[in-house]
């Protein structure tokens, strides 16, 4: 008994000191240059304890005596510490393929980081070089397939400086969403445009509500957040990195052409006889054959190599004059026509970084020139990122950028641009654009554009050189190019300057100056001599006639904002802490003049305002916007594996009703249940459950409130004009109310070698401040309302898995899918039914646009179809079709859009990405097509019919479009057509039906080969400290789409295309050196 | 650095943000930063009226009607006259030109407005005119489109959804609206912004009497009677002062540059209208010397042909057929009435 007692004493004396023993810890984690790991994990093996370091490395922890800790960090060798009876321990570690993946760090409004464990909403991260693979220029292109949920629209290449949109999870509101919000370094830019990938470390992706309330109003769409590269300490070298690049753009994808057929409405050639008045060197021609030249659709003969007279051949005065040529299919006229882009991007970086300096300088050169002739973009970038930590509690933080470019750029896609407007819709099969090329100078011997698209020989006409030798509707595409310029001039300015205060350990203030501004100036030129060679052109972008024009636009916009923040990090026993609070004062101002002529110019040449033969025509626009700000959000983490966060925001904008405040908020719950069941279940690597919800409100447009009475510049002899605006704004009116709620499990198992991120979301947006169109005979033609309710849900997944990771080969898969269950049109406003989203030319007649319908998913594709009988189509007694109005052809948004991206890394110096993206769902309608097709172009109108005769053939002959129906009774019926007639109808008829297309893709965008070069072997290793050479190309391969003819992913509008530009390929070297 | 008090700085910070937090009334108040300085409030009721004017010569000149009713030919996309018929709706004349008058009206009316609008005119006047323009142009709108929406129509916010009204009860009031119209001119001041007749009342009678007296001309078909409706009303009208020499016509004169007669602007770039034959045989079987004013010399052109005939007939003839005359000349001036 005594022997028992005192062994339990001593046991009990044992634990009773063990537990008087147990202390805290603390310590920084470094690697071996002494640079903090952040966010490293520390836990006491064994146990469930754990804490996570701070941004610095910094950390403490309760620990018993022989406990033993394990430290880890992303990319780093897993070590374990006995803590023995330090009470400091300060560890290094060694740069190795840990097991661990990197505790990513997110952030999110006002630059606040926190680590990715304690975010309860889905935020998707990726590093600058995960997505500048292959060195895109526009940053959003980039993104495309490495953001679940994410849809990328793109722009065709010769759009130069054109700005992609990304819709995260669908869209939001009643009329065409503005896409996701750019945020760099805590700066609010506008659109991704100016935004160097080149400079950016790592970007974080909030795709709504529920992570962006914090944003407040401007985080509605999501929000695209981007941390600018800062100098990393104890880098090898003298800090100087040079990455070249060079890249070649050649068309890829355009319509698929039929070459059968010439161009004109007549069928057969033409005999030239020459008449007296005619100019005399016709005579040469006398006897010779011509297809009609001046409809300028391809109705034409059947080209089969037969002697004719081209268009050209009526102008003196170059080798081909007054002869003959052979009349033989083009196929690859149009492909002919786009030069090959040609891409530099160069970007100089220095970055030093000691214990109190930390800065990063880099200049990049962007130099484009474009796939137009005369067409060209020059970009200049500057960024200095410099930190200095003034003494030990203050810390200088300064973020200056500048960005000038230079653009000559017409980039009109739309209906009879004089590019693809008349390749895709009005032009002639049999055209040799060589030949376009190479007798882009000639004229008449008056100096008339000579064109394809001339007058027949019988309508000369002395007295008359235009009607004699120009062109009816079309020039000669190089001469119009040549003939136009848009010049661009964009500077941009933007960055902060901020001072942090460190109280004490748990709480600094922070102060922030931010600053956006940005200066365009823009002249249009459009010359003379189009005007002088003009018959119905309508080039005229500001009457849409053809007379010669000159305008000016300049704009100025800036953008300024006071932050003051206050930040407070604490640990409370097991409980961890986070806070930050503060206010922004926001304000705007835009400026802008324009004006330009009216009526052509007086003296021909002169390209100048004074010059306009009417008064001219101008704008003045002005507008400013200001916003106050307060807000709140903390986050509270027990033994860092539960977390619980919330945030506030309360806005008061200039724009609301006096008095009126916006109220922002989220919060949510993050569970990484991972931590607890590690040593029963060790295969599981990581595991983590989360929810959050958010909700918040959007402002009114500036000066949305208050509908006043403009005057117009025109005044009609002395008198002004002015109307009564058009819209009745609800003097209530409020921002709409956007409310979302998510819930989300991600896993990694085998030591982080497979994972998985699945998050389930739901939004409501409610009480939009909506221009709902009503009948005008009110007297307005629309109201502003509150109103109006789209209701989506659906899923965002992303997967990782790293199947073979040996010495020498490395393959890491990963791969997003973001499944739209539902993005429905709710209810409008009283008994409308349907709002008008996006149309285009002729949605008043034949073409199809977007409407939003109650019941029906957004953006609702909507015109003419083929009335049907059971799915049969129904025929007039000539074989027609007949028009069914208010067809739905299905929503323009896809259902499945995502990627799959490669990584693969081959004997240790060789890295290959492969990067594919698709998209699944959705519906456009082609204006091209539709035109295409009525006039003859598209390969459709010139094929076999069944019988194997050409179907343009006549009837009588065998020919013929061969169509099956039912007729009024339902008896079935069938007739042949003829071609023309045929194809006609679509335009005649007003049915949309034959030209919807579907959006669907599945693309190979990206391709990089990159060799590192073994430098200490080549022995340079002195001088150069890395060499990285690549190859990549963009858009290798457009693997499958549904429909052909057109790059699903650049269709330019919402409702489809009018005159789309075409989809391009490009190959290119880069060469990274660093010293 | 001094050993500051890390209690007073907190303290510090942490009141600041409160009282931010309390949302201070000068949070929310931002001053005049919302006041869209590229428009006033209240408009200027001559501006309306010329606004007004400036779109009257589209009703009377419309290249769509010209070619309904055959007096026109397209003669290279003949798709409209093939029936291939466009949306045309009548709601945008509401919301454009006629809100206007019936703004100028309800500013004229409103005490509160009155004495302000008096600046441009009396008000008497103002209200006189607007009802009479209100009427021409609800007259070419009914005409078009039969039952439009009328009474119902124009109240705004009232009444989003207005029904349509039987062209009889819209002629028949817009006729009683003309001569109300004409009983309320004043002797006040002459009203500014008329483009038309410079202010004068005198003529303004005159086009509102000649109005009423097409309008019951239009009506003889359904009051054939010699002492019906229609008979009635002519002789009322034609018993007042009305237009019965061309020096009264209703002429809206282009001064060019910004506006220009909107028949001259069909062939500024385009050539898709040619004088059909349809009015052209018509004119000639009835030796009808107006010919030589509808269009150039030169053979008119088959109406309703498809695509490639039409373009084929044009070659046939060497693209010289004859145009529309009053759109190749010059003119500034467009005749009403």
């Amino acid at each position: 008994m005594r022997r028992f007692l005192s062994l339990f004493t001593m046991l009990m004396l044992c634990g009773v000191l063990a537990f008087a023993q147990s202390r805290v810890v603390t310590g920084k984690v470094t690697d071996i240059d002494g640079n903090p790991i952040s966010f490293a994990s520390v836990k006491v093996k064994g146990t469930s304890t754990g804490v996570s370091a701070d941004a610095n490395g910094a950390y403490s922890i309760k620990v018993n005596p022989n406990a033993i800790l394990e430290i880890s960090g992303a990319s780093f060798k897993t070590i374990e510490v006995p803590v023995g009876t330090q009470n400091v321990l300060n560890t290094v570690l060694e740069k190795g393929a840990g097991t661990d993946i990197k505790e990513v760090v997110v952030t999110s409004a006002f630059g606040i980081r926190r680590t990715g464990r304690s975010t309860s909403a889905n935020v998707q991260n990726l590093t600058g070089d995960q997505v500048n693979t292959i060195r895109q220029t526009n940053v959003t292109n980039a993104l495309a397939g490495k953001v679940a949920g994410a849809q990328v629209r793109s722009q065709s290449v010769a759009k130069l400086g054109a700005e992609s949109v990304v819709r995260l999870r669908g869209e939001n509101g009643l009329g065409v969403g503005g896409g996701a919000l750019y945020v760099v370094d805590g700066t609010i830019m506008p659109s991704g445009a100016d935004i160097n990938p080149d400079d950016i470390e790592d970007y974080s992706i909030l795709q709504g509500p529920a992570a962006a309330a914090l944003f407040g109003p401007d985080g509605s769409n999501g929000a695209i957040v981007m941390t600018l590269k800062k100098a990393k300490k104890g880098a090898k070298g003298i800090g100087l990195e040079l990455n070249m690049g060079i890249q070649f753009d050649n068309v890829y994808i355009v319509p698929d052409y039929q070459n059968s057929y010439a161009g004109g409405a007549n069928g057969d050639l033409s005999l030239y006889q020459y008449k007296a008045g005619q100019p005399v060197a016709w005579k040469a021609l006398d006897g010779k054959y011509y297809h009609d030249y001046s409809d300028d659709a391809s109705w034409g003969p059947r080209m089969a190599g037969q002697e004719y007279i081209p268009w050209y051949a009526w102008y003196p005065g170059h080798e081909y004059s007054f002869k003959t040529a052979k009349l033989t299919p083009q196929p690859t006229n149009v492909r002919d026509f786009w030069e090959t882009g040609v891409t530099r991007t160069t970007n100089v970086a220095f970055s030093k970084a000691t214990d109190n300096l930390n800065l990063r300088a880099s200049y990049t050169n962007l130099d484009i020139k474009g796939i137009t002739p005369n067409e060209y973009l020059k970009r200049h970038t500057l960024n200095v990122n410099a930190t200095a930590e003034l003494s030990s509690r203050f810390t200088l933080g300064v973020n200056f950028n500048y960005i000038a470019e230079n653009t000559n750029t017409e980039s009109d896609d739309g209906y009879s641009n004089q590019s693809t407007g008349s390749f895709g819709q009005w032009f002639h099969r049999d055209l040799d654009m060589n030949k376009m090329r190479e007798l882009r100078t000639i004229t008449s011997p008056e100096g008339v554009f000579a064109s394809w698209n001339r007058n027949n020989p019988d309508a000369y006409d002395p007295s008359s050189p235009r009607k004699s030798w120009a062109g009816n509707y079309w020039y000669n595409f190089y001469q119009y190019f040549d003939n136009i310029n848009n010049s661009i001039r964009r500077d941009r300015l933007f960055g902060d300057v901020s001072l942090t205060y460190k109280i004490n350990n748990d709480l600094k203030i922070k102060a922030t100056y931010r600053k956006q501004q940005l200066t365009t100036n823009q002249e249009v030129i459009y010359k003379s001599e189009l005007e002088a060679s003009a018959n119905q052109m309508s080039f005229n972008p500001y009457e849409g006639n053809s007379f010669a024009a000159y305008g000016v636009n300049n704009t100025f916009s800036d953008r300024q904002n006071y932050e003051g923040l206050l930040m407070y990090s604490k640990k409370i026993k097991s409980f961890q802490i986070n806070a930050q609070g503060g206010f922004d004062v926001l304000k705007t101002k835009f400026r802008g003049v324009n004006a330009n002529t009216l009526g052509g110019l007086s003296a021909p040449g002169l390209y100048a305002l004074s010059n306009s033969k009417n008064n001219i025509n101008y704008g003045n626009t002005r507008n400013q916007f200001q916003r106050r700000s307060i807000f709140v959000r903390a986050d509270i983490g027990f033994r860092n594996y539960l977390f619980v966060e919330g945030s506030y925001r309360r806005d008061y904008t200039s724009t609301e009703p006096s008095g009126n405040y916006i109220d922002s908020k989220s919060g949510g719950l993050s569970f990484v249940f991972s931590d607890l069941i590690r040593n029963a279940v060790p295969f599981i690597s990581y595991g983590k459950i989360r929810g959050s919800m958010g909700q918040l409100l959007n402002t009114l447009g500036i000066y949305q409130l208050n509908a006043t009475y403009g005057i117009g510049p025109q005044q009609w002899n002395g008198n002004i004009l002015t109307t009564v605006p058009n819209n009745l704004v609800d003097p209530a009116l409020q921002g709409a109310v956007n409310t979302e709620k998510e819930i989300g499990l991600e896993m990694r198992f085998l030591k982080n070698r497979i994972g998985f991120n699945v998050t389930y979301w739901d939004r409501t947006n409610k009480d939009f401040p909506v221009n709902v169109t009503v009948d005008q005979s009110s007297g307005y033609s629309v109201i502003s309302k509150n109103a109006g309710e789209i209701a989506k849900k659906g899923w965002d997944i992303t997967g990782f898995i790293k199947p073979i990771q040996s010495k020498n080969f490395a393959w890491e898969i990963s791969a997003t899918w973001g499944y739209l269950v539902q993005n429905e049109v709710v209810s409008i406003f009283g008994d409308i039914k349907r709002l008008n989203l996006a149309t285009g030319a002729f949605s008043g007649t034949s073409a199809a646009y977007a409407v939003n319908e109650i019941g029906q998913p957004w953006g609702q594709m909507f015109g003419g179809g083929i009335k049907r009988v059971n799915g049969v189509p129904q025929l007039t007694s000539t074989g027609l079709f007949i028009r069914e109005a208010d067809t739905k052809f299905g929503s323009v948004l896809p259902n499945y859009t995502g990627g799959i991206q490669n990584s693969f890394n081959i004997f240790k110096n060789f890295t290959l990405n492969v990067n594919i993206d698709y998209s699944i769902g959705g519906k456009f309608f082609s204006l091209s097509d539709h035109w295409g097709t009525y006039s003859g172009l598209t390969a459709r109108t010139a094929e076999l019919n069944d019988r194997g005769i050409p179907l343009r053939d006549p009837v009588a002959d065998g020919g013929g479009v061969h169509v099956f129906g039912v007729d009024a009774t339902g008896k079935a019926v069938d007739y042949y057509v003829d071609g023309q007639t045929y194809f006609h109808q679509f335009r005649s008829n007003s049915i949309a039906e034959d030209n919807i297309y579907s959006l669907s893709f599945v693309k190979l965008r990206e391709l990089s080969l990159g060799y590192r070069l073994p430098v200490e072997k080549l022995g340079i290793g002195k001088y150069v400290k890395t060499a990285v050479f690549s190859v990549v190309s963009r858009n290798p391969w457009l693997i499958w789409s549904k429909d052909k003819g057109f790059d699903p992913s650049e269709i330019s509008n919402v409702y489809g295309e009018d005159g789309q530009l075409p989809g391009t390929r490009s190959v290119g070297v880069n060469l990274k050196l660093g010293f | 650095m001094k050993n500051i008090s890390i209690r007073k700085i907190t303290g510090a910070a942490l009141i600041s943000l409160g009282l931010l937090g309390t949302g201070c009334a000068k949070m929310s108040e931002f001053g005049n930063t919302n006041q869209n300085p590229n428009g006033i409030s209240t408009p200027v009721t001559s501006a309306l009226l010329t606004n007004a004017l400036s779109q009257v010569g589209g009703f009377a000149a419309n290249v769509r009607r010209g070619v309904y009713a055959q007096y026109l030919s397209e003669n290279q996309y003949t798709e409209t006259s093939l029936y291939a018929l466009p949306l045309l709706e009548h709601a945008p004349t509401y919301s454009g030109p006629l809100q206007d008058l019936q703004t100028i009206i309800d500013y004229n009316t409103d005490p509160k407005s009155a004495g302000l609008a008096a600046a441009n005119g009396s008000n008497a006047n103002q209200i006189a005119i607007a009802r009479i323009l209100k009427a021409y142009i609800y007259w070419t709108v009914t005409d078009a489109w039969g039952d439009v929406p009328y009474s119902e129509a124009l109240l705004g916010a009232s009444n989003l959804t207005p029904k349509f009204d039987k062209q009889e009860d819209i002629y028949f009031s817009i006729i009683k609206e003309c001569k109300e119209a004409i009983a309320g001119f004043d002797n006040g001041a002459p009203i500014k912004g008329d483009i038309l007749y410079g202010g004068s009342t005198a003529k303004w009678t005159k086009f509102a009497n000649s109005l009423r007296m097409l309008m019951a001309t239009r009506l003889t078909n359904k009051y054939p009677a010699a002492g019906g409706k229609a008979a009635v009303e002519f002789a009322d009208a034609a018993a007042g002062p009305h237009i019965d020499n061309n020096a009264d016509n209703a002429v809206i004169q282009y001064p060019g540059g910004g506006y220009q007669n909107p028949w001259y602007l069909v062939y500024q770039t385009r050539d898709d209208y040619a004088s059909s034959k349809t009015l052209g045989d018509i004119l000639g079987g009835l030796s009808d010397s107006r010919s030589t004013v509808f269009g150039t010399p030169g053979p008119t052109f088959p109406y309703g042909l498809t695509r490639d005939l039409a373009i084929a007939y044009g070659n046939s003839v060497g693209n010289a057929q004859s145009r529309v005359l009053f759109c190749l000349q010059v003119s500034d001036n467009l005749t009403l009435l």
